[in-house]
Parts: structure tokens; sequence; C-alpha cells
């Protein structure tokens, strides 16, 4: 029950996050969940309401991103662990998807986003 | 809410606990105002009226919420504690959307709102898309140019051009960095009307388990004892073991350090390190310190200093190494937890810093 709590109390904050402080739309929180070692992970999916990185450059407009709301608290140590991400990637997101935006909630009230890429990407250009 | 008040009025007080004010003057050779003054000052009472309320949420990591609307507004106007959830620093999310969704909400306080942080720092961000879409533009022309094997002289026209063009650009976008009046409405926005056509709230104030600990150990601001607050984040107080309870404590004492000595302290989290301090707090100026907390004892390899330092380096803030040191035993502590004496279990640590700068010997010759 506890981890249930949890985790819809951050995957609701950066849906909120992202659809009204980000301005996100198509913003949707998928219902597949992962289980992996006690704590659920959901995936939440949006469309950015501008363009995220060139990355996308080649792909057109703004596509559909996948976010993953994680928790920290401090500099404890995380359970987000490779295998971990692996699942993610391979059961909640589409088969296409490179890129994984981390949502890290901190203990501070804020949310912090990484981008997570399914192996070697070429830097982008500053 | 940003209102059109002077910074330094707004934040007049470092504290939410004020001094004394209004009490009448004081004319040494006359003994009645003596008597008048000291039943005055005993009479006047600088505590809250009321003591602010907190929620804590979830379980295995605590959130610590305040959702009052003018109790956000206060723990934020006196001395900087806590985060808005959907805004960077101070709780301006409502501000915001409201300025955002225009005609929507009028029958809402709008016209209060000015530009907020956030949005200066996303016209910015916009600029320089555009600026970096326009250097773009220009490369691609280059290197058609060579491709076609233009010669020198085409090419360094080109760049001279391309130089003029992205000056001209960047001037024109500082004449044009005034508020443009741009309302965005989405579908997705009904959700934040309620029936009564009003905005909701959706935004909370978060703090983190030190601020909270200062605002109820140090200084009675919430209506929650440091007891109460050290059970939920570490666990019964009569079972605590010392290398789960350190942690925070050291963490604890580096704050409590710092706001003491007047700094306004927030989390360093985004720059890696565990504060950042401010002069006064952050609409006056940037942090001026990166303050990683570490204990006495504690030793890393060179490159975890050096990637600490970097960083800091890199927002142009000094890394400043706070060592906090035990001075009795582990026991000794936990034995005044338990028997409920958090102050003096606190003053058995004392804390010691070191500045930790690069220097290059070629540009640092100071």
């Amino acid at each position: 029950m506890e981890t249930k709590d949890r985790a819809e109390y951050i995957v609701q904050l950066v849906r909120n996050n992202l659809l009204y402080y980000q301005l996100w739309t198509n913003v949707c929180v998928n219902a597949e969940q992962l289980n992996w070692r006690g704590q659920i992970f959901q995936v939440i999916t949006g469309r950015p309401s501008h363009k995220l990185s060139n990355d996308a450059a080649a792909e057109g407009d703004t596509k559909l991103e996948c976010v993953l709301p994680v928790e920290m608290c401090d500099y404890k140590n995380s359970d987000l662990t490779l295998e971990c991400l692996d699942q993610v990637f391979t059961k909640l997101c589409n088969k296409d998807c490179k890129r994984l935006t981390l949502a890290i909630v901190n203990n501070d009230g804020t949310v912090m986003f990484y981008f997570v890429y399914k192996g070697i990407h070429k830097p982008k250009r500053n | 809410m940003a209102k059109l008040r002077p910074a330094g009025e707004r934040y007049k007080y470092p504290l939410p606990i004020h001094p004394i004010e209004n009490l009448p003057q004081l004319i040494p050779h006359n003994p009645i105002s003596w008597v008048h003054w000291l039943y005055c000052y005993y009479k006047s009472f600088n505590g809250l009226p009321k003591r602010i309320s907190i929620k804590i949420l979830a379980r295995k990591y605590c959130h610590i919420i305040v959702d009052d609307p003018d109790e956000m507004l206060f723990l934020w106007e006196n001395g900087f504690f806590g985060t808005g959830q959907l805004s960077r620093s101070e709780p301006t999310w409502k501000a915001r959307t409201i300025a955002r969704m225009g005609d929507l909400c009028d029958e809402v306080d709008r016209g209060k709102s000015n530009l907020a942080l956030e949005d200066i720092t996303d016209r910015r961000r916009l600029q320089r898309i555009d600026f970096k879409k326009k250097r773009q533009q220009f490369e691609d022309q280059l290197l058609e140019l060579r491709r076609r094997g233009g010669t020198i002289e085409d090419e360094s026209k080109l760049v001279a051009k391309e130089r003029e063009s992205l000056r001209s650009l960047k001037d024109q976008q500082l004449l044009s960095f005034k508020k443009q009046n741009d309302t965005q409405l989405r579908s997705e926005d009904s959700e934040l009307i309620d029936e009564k056509g009003e905005l909701v709230n959706l935004e909370s104030l978060e703090l983190t388990f030190v601020e909270a600990l200062f605002l109820s150990f140090a200084i009675p601001v919430l209506d929650v004892s440091p007891y109460v607050l050290i059970e939920r984040f570490l666990g019964p107080i009569a079972t605590l073991e010392y290398r789960n309870v350190y942690p925070s404590i050291k963490q604890y004492v580096a704050y409590h350090h710092y706001r003491s000595h007047g700094w306004c302290v927030r989390s360093g989290i985004k720059f890696g390190c565990d504060y950042l301090l401010y002069k006064r707090g952050p609409p006056f100026q940037h942090a001026q310190f990166c303050v990683k907390v570490l204990d006495v004892d504690e030793t890393h390899d060179y490159t975890w200093y050096s990637s600490l330092a970097r960083v800091a380096g890199g927002a142009k803030k000094t890394l400043v190494l706070c060592y906090v040191k035990n001075t009795t035993t582990e026991e000794e502590i936990l034995r005044l937890l338990s028997k409920k004496n958090l102050t003096k279990a606190l003053s058995s640590y004392e804390v010691s810093e070191l500045i930790y700068r690069r220097w290059v010997p070629g540009k640092n010759r100071d």
C-alpha cells in the first residue's frame, strides 16, 4: 500500500509539472506498470511545447516523449540500475523509443529532467 | 504571487520571526520613559499568531508540504524557505498561469502579476533558439559553398556577412525584450478552472527535512515538534542507530550553522552539492557559494573533489567544503536524543570550512 501511494504521488506531481509548468500537451499516464524490487514504475507520454533537443531534427517536429518519474532523496542511493532501465525500455516504452526522459522528483520540491539514451549517442551541439 | 513592491521592502526580514518593533522612544534621563519602554517591551510579543501547519506525505521519502497560499507566501518572503513544486523556487505558478490564460480568469486578481523570473528565462531561451537557427542556416550555406569549391574570398565574404547579420539579430533581440501579450490556451487548461470559474491552485510549497527542522527546532514557526519530524524521517527515537541518524544530523548542523550566520541557505541539488549560500536571497543576486557537507574523517579520491569544483566553478561559484565533527561519543548523542535534549545533542558538533578552488597559473595571477 505504501509503495503504491508513493508511486501515485510522484506520477501525479510529474504529470502536473509537464502539463501545467512545462505546458506539454497530450499528457497521458500509461496504465502499464513495472514492479521492480518492490518499486512501481509507470511511464508518462506527452508532446513537448517546443523542440527538446537537436536529436529531433532528423525526426521532424516534436514527437511524443516518454517520461519516467523516479524519486530521489538528497544523496541516498537510488534503485535505478541498468537492468531496471532496460526493463523500462522493453516493457513500458514503444519499440522505436530511443530516448527516455527521467523526471527526478527530489524532496526539496524540484523536478529535474535528464535524458537517458538507449546505447551510445552523438553529443548535442550548444 | 509577484506584487508590485520593491524587493528590499518585500523581503525585509531574513527570518519568519521578526524583531519587536514600534517600541516608544527611550529618553535616558527620563525614568518614566524607561518604565513605559519596559512595559511596552514586556507586553509585545514577536512570535507568530498562529503556527504554520504542514502535511507530511508518503512514508519512505517524506515530502513536507505547506498548501495554504498565504503561508506559502509568508515562508518564501521571510527567509526564502521551501520551493514551489511547479516553479523554479518562489511559488509563482498561479500568477504565471493567470498571466498565460488571460481573459479566462479575469475575475481572479489579474493585472497584479508582473513578469515572473520563469517567463524571463523562457523568453531568453526562445531568443537563443532563434539565434541558433539563423547560425545553422549560415553554416549550411558555408558547407554548400565549400562543396562547390568556392574561393577563399567568397568564403570570407560569407563569414563576414554571417557575423554582421547575427550581430544585428542579437541587437534586435535585446531591444524587443519586453513583455508581449501572448495568451495561449489549450484544451487541457479547462481542468484548471473549477465550477465557480476560479483557477484551481495546483501548487504547494515543499520544505526539505533540514528546513522543517530549523523552522520547528531553531525558531518556532511550524506547528510540529522537532521530535515528531525526526521520528517520521528517521524512525522511533528509542531505537535509533547512530549510522542512520548521523547523515541527517550532519546536514542539519551545517544548515543551522550558515542560517545562524545570516546566510540564506537553499538546496544545492542542481549543482551537485548540498547547499547554496545567498547573501540575501535568490531575487537579489546569484548564490556565491556551493557547500558540500562532509564528515571530519571523510576523504575521497581526487576526481571526486575535482568534479564538484568544476561544476561549482562553471557556475561562477566557490566550493566550500564544510566539515562536521562530533566532539562527544556516538552513545552520548543517542542518549541525549532519547532524553529529547536536541539542543545539547546538536551543540556537541563543531563545524569548520575549507575553500576548494581551481587555480590556473597562467590566468589567476593575483
